[in-house]
């Protein structure tokens, strides 16, 4: 669902030992920052470990790690949080093909005691 | 004098796309459904609309407000989200998920809103506990009753009976047109033969469809069970959607067997898939499922809810629901006097 906005179109922006973009919930409605159960990142075919993203949000900054507890820090639908992703010596100017797989709990759809995780994927080639 | 007829409406929701996609902020779809005369009644999704929901700020309440008097909206429903999921390590107990809807529902009752959609994952323990709540802020709890669930799921026949005991108007049903589909729409099949999917495979999953009218089944169990059809036919990637759409839904009740709850029905979702060229939906009855609610005495909203979108991203949706309405109202004029567009 509404997986053409995981990547923020023009977000991907490159920095000495890094590189950002814009990641947007594939759902139609706010979530807790506890629902984000996993991001895997991957340009221009090479995986960044996921336990070096950041993502930063509303002034904060975060690892996955420090999710789970946040049940009451909510994400609205609308905006787009940055990543930043760790890379030895940055990116080049130009296009990179950035991919990206999200995956979220839903939190109303339960069956048997457990909850809905949606994972979706986004693959774009983006210039920087 | 004659009986009072529903009134048209409509939920944001059916521009999810625009608004996911930046091309209309909220207020710009309050505007804009407005000026295309998509109402009166206008339902909105807490969570989907309004940033901090349900402990939102005066600002975003009070200009939400405003544009609803400005442009002549009549709230009609706010929709809740009973998120039993919301914390990562385990689920939350009666008393969290009570406390969590009682601040929903405390949010509809600032905005005006006169009924709050809740979901199954509020147990008939959870809404009785919520029921002083709800009647001393006069919010209706409003359940909602969506494919591929019937008025007759178990859970909804518990419900029934609670609601028979308690005997509270502030206690009701939001039926879904979606429950009450004659198949899965073309628009399904259209849009995944052009992505590729095999004849032979749509055709199995129609009749796969077909063959499930006639008993009882759980959604998740059958879900997988379309999954593997769609696999073992090569469907690649678009095997789960193709599942959830097709089970999740498109319901197969009787669209008569609304009439069963019809008393207790607070709010409805006129759900629907595509309104063609000619104007009509092809798998949603419209017209009979309006002559229940009509024989039934409903005399509340019907909510437009488009959502061909999940499949059909380039449609206008503004246009579908104008055509829907348009199909609403030819239906309504039959039971009545003209209605106001």
């Amino acid at each position: 669902m509404l997986t053409d906005q995981v990547i923020a179109d023009g977000s991907l922006h490159g920095e000495a030992d890094a590189f950002t973009f814009g990641l947007r919930m594939p759902w139609y409605r706010a979530l807790p920052l506890s629902s984000l159960e996993g991001l895997e990142v991957r340009i221009d075919g090479s995986a960044v470990p996921s336990d070096e993203l950041r993502l930063s949000l509303e002034g904060s900054t975060y690892g996955l790690a420090d999710l789970p507890p946040l049940h009451d820090r909510w994400w609205y639908v609308a905006d787009a949080a940055e990543v930043r992703a760790p890379k030895p010596g940055g990116i080049t100017e130009g296009r990179h093909e950035l991919d990206v797989t999200i995956a979220l709990r839903i939190p109303y759809i339960v069956e048997s005691g457990h909850p809905l995780v949606m994972r979706e994927r986004c693959v774009k080639v983006l210039s920087s | 004098m004659t009986a009072a007829l529903p009134k048209l409406g409509v939920t944001l929701y059916s521009f999810t796309p625009d608004f996911h996609a930046g091309r209309y902020t909220f207020e710009d779809l309050v505007v804009e459904a407005a000026q295309r005369g998509l109402g009166p009644g206008l339902e909105v999704i807490g969570f989907q609309s309004f940033r901090g929901f349900p402990h939102m700020s005066r600002e975003i309440e009070t200009r939400f407000l405003r544009l609803v008097d400005e442009h002549g909206w009549e709230l009609a429903c706010l929709d809740g989200n009973v998120d039993v999921a919301v914390r990562a390590d385990r689920l939350l107990d009666e008393d969290e998920l009570v406390e969590y809807m009682e601040a929903q529902l405390a949010a509809a009752a600032r905005l005006g809103f006169p009924v709050l959609r809740v979901q199954n994952q509020a147990t008939p323990a959870v809404i009785e506990r919520l029921l002083p709540a709800a009647e001393r802020l006069r919010v209706k709890l409003g359940m909602e009753i969506h494919a591929p669930e019937t008025v007759r799921s178990p859970w909804v026949l518990a419900l029934r009976e609670l609601y028979a005991q308690l005997d509270s108007p502030y206690l009701g049903f939001i039926p879904d047109f979606g429950a009450s589909t004659r198949g899965i729409s073309p628009s399904v099949f259209d849009t995944f033969r052009a992505k590729g999917v095999s004849e032979e495979l749509l055709q199995a999953i129609a009749q796969r469809w077909d063959e499930l009218g006639g008993r009882h089944f759980e959604a998740h169990e059958e879900i997988g069970n379309f999954i593997g059809l769609a696999h073992s036919m090569g469907a690649g990637d678009h095997a789960v959607n193709l599942a959830v759409f097709a089970v999740g839904i498109h319901g197969h009740q009787d669209p008569q067997a609304w009439a069963e709850i019809l008393p207790d029905v607070v709010h409805v979702h006129g759900k629907f898939f595509e309104v063609r060229d000619d104007g009509h939906e092809p798998v949603v009855p419209i017209e009979e499922l309006i002559d229940v609610l009509v024989a039934g005495g409903y005399d509340g909203y019907i909510a437009s809810e488009y959502e061909g979108w999940h499949w059909n991203t380039q449609a206008d949706a503004f246009e579908q629901v104008a055509r829907q309405q348009a199909l609403c109202r030819r239906a309504l004029e039959k039971h009545g006097s003209a209605v106001a567009r």
